[in-house]
């Protein structure tokens, strides 16, 4: 291999990739956080006893877990604009894309994690006189939630790789701003390579944050 | 004032297809103690958690201290009357053993937190174990947890104590500690519906002994008749079987 890199175009570069990093981020972190909020209602809906919210729920699941995320955007960005005249910004677009998939995946994840504490522990608290609002709150959900936290922290890992994936609508993300420092100088390896180390660096970040928590969680 | 506490009223209730319990009907008396046994599968259980509406009825009635659990507004304050202690003690694992006792008093009772405290602490006293109070329940004994559990259930000053299997949990040595601290409930007056297959402390504390079989109440008797000269053979054959 007679490849000669020449990682000095990142002298002139590095700046687009960091703002792309900065863009990257931000889309994750917000996606994240709706992502929460949107699997924790599905699946509450999931384990509800009222028929509609559980068909609604399983439907959720379904379709936003089968649909690739790739069509996903497209469909959301070309598409809907097309037919129902729906224009949104490209994150904006992104932002709901990741977090929508991601909190039907989310839901599951919070379903097994509260199905996993035992009977015993609604009735015990029922008998004591507690709502159900209360139950879950008080009782339930703070025991789920050590349950939860590893495969939630998966899967932040997952919305934060497929994040890249938004550049396909042209938000100026990591890759989307190698793809264009790509094109002006003609250096794909190295932007991406030094994109795809970007990418391992915070993935790693991310585990061992997971790995804290759990610790934490089982100390207590 | 009416003297049933407890009524039980053509019960009937099903799991699917599963006839659980078949017309039953029971009534209890304020400060009586009451020891529903049978084999496992008779529906005791489920009769307990019917008469604290953990499970629904398919027909009949129950109504404790004159208000009817089949009215869904009477059931958070059924249960508040109600104390309930289970056989796998289903303490709250994320709280400490205090926090288990003075959480719902705080929350549905409003009592502030600093009587909640001190009313706490008194109970895990009567209950020999005040020295646990900052500890985990996994960090306690089955009899230890079991103890907290009844203490948690007499923190909501409730007018009837319902166990179901108490002591089947737990290793023999450590029955003994459970069934002191019922029996010292029992002479304090508190009424108990008890399901238990300790026969020890039936004879002792029961004011009537009900047999159950199939989803039925077969034969309901005080202790000396119950033991002396059970009447059906599937009491003959069932206490034959326990009392070795």
């Amino acid at each position: 291999m007679d490849y000669t890199f020449h990682f000095e175009v990142l002298e002139t570069y590095w700046t687009w990739l960091a703002k792309g990093l900065w863009i990257t981020v931000y889309i994750s972190i917000i996606s994240m956080f709706l992502a929460l909020i949107i699997g924790l209602i599905i699946s509450i809906c999931r384990l509800s006893k009222i028929k509609i919210l559980v068909i609604f729920s399983q439907s959720y699941i379904e379709i936003f877990r089968g649909i690739p995320l790739f069509v996903f955007i497209i469909w959301l960005y070309y598409g809907l604009a097309m037919v129902s005249g729906i224009n949104f910004e490209p994150v904006t677009a992104g932002i709901i894309c990741l977090s929508m998939q991601h909190g039907g995946y989310l839901a599951e994840i919070y379903r097994a994690g509260i199905q996993a504490v035992s009977r015993g522990q609604w009735e015990a608290s029922f008998s004591l006189g507690f709502s159900i609002i209360n139950t879950f709150a008080r009782i339930i959900f703070p025991q789920a939630v050590k349950i939860i936290i590893p495969p939630t922290a998966n899967m932040f890992i997952g919305l934060f790789k497929d994040s890249a994936l938004v550049s396909i609508i042209g938000v100026n993300e990591l890759m989307r701003q190698s793809q264009i420092a790509t094109s002006l100088t003609f250096r794909p390896f190295e932007f991406y390579t030094v994109t795809a180390i970007i990418y391992i660096v915070l993935t790693l970040c991310l585990s061992q944050l997971a790995k804290f928590l759990e610790l934490k969680m089982s100390n207590e | 004032m009416e003297r049933n506490i407890i009524k039980v009223e053509k019960v009937k209730k099903y799991f699917s297809e599963l006839l659980v319990l078949n017309d039953v009907s029971l009534k209890i008396q304020r400060s009586n103690v009451v020891v529903i046994c049978g084999p496992s599968g008779c529906g005791k259980s489920t009769l307990l958690k019917c008469i604290n509406g953990l499970e629904g009825l398919n027909s009949g009635d129950i109504i404790i201290n004159g208000k009817s659990i089949l009215d869904k507004k009477n059931l958070r304050a059924i249960r508040l009357e109600l104390g309930m202690v289970f056989q796998q003690f289903n303490l709250f694992p994320h709280k400490t053993v205090l926090e288990n006792i003075i959480l719902s008093p705080i929350i549905n009772l409003g009592v502030n937190k600093d009587e909640a405290i001190v009313n706490g602490r008194k109970l895990l006293e009567r209950v020999g174990i005040l020295q646990k109070e900052n500890k985990f329940p996994s960090s306690l004994s089955g009899g230890q947890q079991q103890r907290v559990a009844i203490a948690r259930g007499l923190a909501m000053q409730p007018k009837i104590m319902m166990f179901d299997e108490p002591t089947s949990a737990l290793d023999p040595e450590m029955i003994k500690e459970v069934l002191d601290v019922m029996i010292e409930l029992a002479h304090d007056g508190m009424t108990m519906i008890v399901v238990t297959h300790e026969m020890g402390f039936a004879k002792e504390v029961a004011d009537k002994i009900v047999m159950m079989d199939e989803g039925r109440i077969i034969e309901e008797s005080i202790p000396n008749e119950f033991f002396g000269n059970p009447k059906k053979d599937r009491t003959k054959h069932f206490l034959s079987k326990i009392l070795k």
